[in-house]
């Protein structure tokens, strides 16, 4: 009863401020023309390969968050406490600067006359100015360093579950570091690395602002299109029945994904 | 338990046990020393169990030993060979961990192959015919399958053991290894690791806070006190002659009777008690003076009561009141007043039942079974 009288405020939150919206949204995709918003989507080659674009993008953003991210990870979780405390500050840091002004800090640096190219011509390392802005990379670039500190946090609460004393019962038992790390260690952080990448990729699906800023029309995303669809061209219509199309997609993904990690499970990977 | 015939290869590790020479091993954690220069010697083959309360540092020296942690000074060799550079995985050790530390991910099987698979690069038939050799030594056949969480304490107990012997490392370090089982099982697997030990004749080392455990398992005793070593020796040795009261008290219930010298005789001091009568306790070679203030220890079961106490010779006999007769099962705890210090006595049925509380009776003991303990040692 308690459990309930305190929930009410988040489920009311939820109520009025997501599942209303969202069921307005997909009412609203259907009130004109029925079904045709949908089939005009589908059947539209753009829309398509914005999708696959959106779905490219956010695959590379996770893998590489969770490539820079789980050493980091690693070293909080192995580390005295009192290096904890500063790296923990560092990782965090980057939090408190605004979204935009990051990604307008890596047009500085990454642009045609920024600093990277001014040094790398300026050295004669490269005849012409190299393309690093307003491409793939640039955006999983951008991505990648927003979507850092949520990786590292995330593998952190997971890894810190794990008992260290087992990576001491493999060097023990004749595990080399690099070996212990491999049998025990990293076997035992999965769950975390699931997590993290999920939450991750989930994140980057929604991202609008630095695909705009620091990619070309070629890294377009889905949030990009469903935004100027319905700010630009006015359809409501069809910006709905695009949004609805993005929530069924990443609702499968989880589904497929929660399956997989659940198995995973059953298989006895995970920590205690 | 079942035990396997030993083979030539069980011989051959029977002789493989590693002397343990910790030469002024230092370690400190921070501004706290958790190890002071303590210096031991470890026998080839034998059982040692570091005893002492939590934060003696009997863990720390065991995790020095393991090479988890280096030390500040000081040396540790195997068979004479310093060890200092050598990390963990090279060192040959086996290790039963305080909470098992058993890999959650890993069946049975596989946490026992661990090592092996570490160590050497077994192939197929050899591994499982090692593994389930080890697994049926500790009497796990047949649940190769299961992962640790699917075992009772016990089990993963047998398990680290297992995994601990499988490699037949020269030496095995054992951390409070029973610690988290109840007492029944406890003194089972006490008995089983013992047998283990002369069947396989490695080294063992065994970190424990429980004086029995120590005295009932080991060949050699180190009792250790505030990082330091105070006592080593056989586990009647520092049972019956303890150096000092700490050893004596650790070790189980003590009679610690504060006095004082009056003289040095021959064999014994003349101690006066606080009853104020005067008794005989050995002086084995102390070099007490009159004046001196002293501990008199004697073990609670050393001591007679009532009719009994009168009978035999050699002993000291002094008065005390009754104050306090408890029934513990297997006797009677019976605590008496020897002036206005109590004295626990451990009294058969016959003996308590000669006894009121409040009334004087006799007390006596052998001489040769009380120690004069330095205060200030």
């Amino acid at each position: 009863m308690l459990a309930m009288v305190l929930l009410a405020p988040m489920l009311l939150w939820i109520v009025a401020f997501f599942i209303l919206p969202t069921a307005l949204m997909i009412w609203e995709s259907f009130a004109e023309r029925g079904l045709a918003p949908y089939a005009a989507i589908l059947t539209s080659p753009i829309y398509r390969k914005v999708l696959l674009t959106t779905l490219k993008i956010c695959l590379i953003t996770t893998s590489g968050s969770l490539l820079l991210g789980y050493p980091v990870a690693y070293m909080l979780t192995t580390c005295r406490p009192a290096l904890r405390k500063l790296l923990l500050v560092l990782v965090v840091l980057p939090y408190w600067l605004d979204l935009i002004v990051r990604s307008y800090s890596w047009m500085i640096l990454l642009g045609r006359h920024g600093l990277i190219n001014q040094l790398v011509v300026g050295l004669g390392f490269s005849e012409g100015a190299l393309p690093l802005l307003y491409n793939l990379f640039s955006v999983c670039l951008g991505m990648v360093q927003i979507l850092l500190p949520l990786t590292i946090l995330t593998l952190f609460s997971a890894m810190l579950r794990i008992d260290l004393r087992l990576v001491d019962a493999a060097a023990i038992h004749g595990a080399s570091r690099w070996r212990a790390f491999l049998t025990v260690f990293l076997p035992l952080s999965l769950p975390g690395i699931y997590a993290a990448g999920l939450l991750v990729f989930v994140s980057a699906l929604g991202f609008y602002v630095t695909p705009a800023l620091l990619g070309g029309p070629e890294q377009t995303m889905i949030s990009q299109t469903i935004m100027v669809i319905a700010s630009d061209l006015l359809d409501w219509p069809l910006a709905s029945a695009a949004g609805a199309l993005l929530l069924v997609v990443t609702t499968c993904l989880l589904l497929v994904y929660s399956r997989f990690f659940r198995l995973d499970r059953m298989l006895g990977g995970v920590a205690r | 338990m079942g035990l396997a015939a030993p083979g030539r290869e069980d011989r051959r590790a029977a002789e493989a046990g590693v002397e343990v020479r910790l030469d002024r091993l230092t370690k400190l954690f921070g501004a706290i020393t958790a190890v002071d220069e303590i210096s031991l010697t470890i026998p080839a083959g034998s059982f040692v169990t570091l005893l002492g309360p939590s934060g003696s540092g009997k863990t720390t020296t065991l995790n020095l030993i393991a090479g988890f942690l280096t030390p500040d000074g000081g040396d540790i060799s195997f068979d004479g060979q310093a060890v200092g550079a050598v990390p963990p995985h090279r060192r040959n050790i086996g290790m039963v961990f305080q909470s098992y530390a058993l890999f959650p991910h890993m069946t049975v099987f596989g946490n026992v192959a661990y090592p092996l698979r570490m160590r050497e690069r077994p192939g197929r038939a050899h591994l499982a015919a090692r593994v389930g050799e080890t697994l049926a030594m500790v009497g796990l056949s047949g649940l190769e399958h299961r992962y640790p969480r699917q075992l009772s304490g016990g089990q993963q107990q047998r398990v680290a053991m297992a995994r601990a012997l499988v490699s037949r490392p020269r030496l095995l370090l054992m951390d409070e290894p029973l610690g988290a089982l109840d007492k029944k099982l406890r003194e089972r697997l006490q008995g089983e690791i013992k047998q283990l030990h002369r069947q396989i004749g490695s080294t063992f080392v065994y970190v424990t806070h429980d004086q029995t455990e120590a005295l009932t398992m080991s060949d050699m005793v180190v009792v250790m006190h505030d990082s330091r070593i105070v006592q080593v020796g056989s586990p009647r040795a520092v049972y019956e002659a303890p150096v000092n009261a700490f050893v004596a008290d650790f070790l189980g219930g003590a009679n610690l009777l504060p006095g004082e010298v009056l003289a040095r005789q021959h064999a014994c001091y003349a101690v006066r008690i606080p009853n104020g009568e005067v008794v005989a306790v050995p002086h084995l070679g102390g070099s007490l003076v009159a004046g001196s203030a002293v501990t008199v220890f004697v073990r609670p079961e050393d001591i007679r009561i009532g009719a009994s106490a009168a009978s035999a010779e050699s002993q000291v006999a002094t008065p005390a009141v009754i104050r306090e007769i408890l029934y513990v099962g297997e006797a009677f705890r019976v605590t008496a007043m020897i002036g206005d210090q109590p004295i626990v006595v451990r009294a058969h049925r016959t003996e308590a039942q000669q006894v009121e509380i409040g009334r004087t009776v006799s007390v006596a003991w052998p001489t040769e079974r009380s120690r004069a303990l330095d205060v200030t040692t």
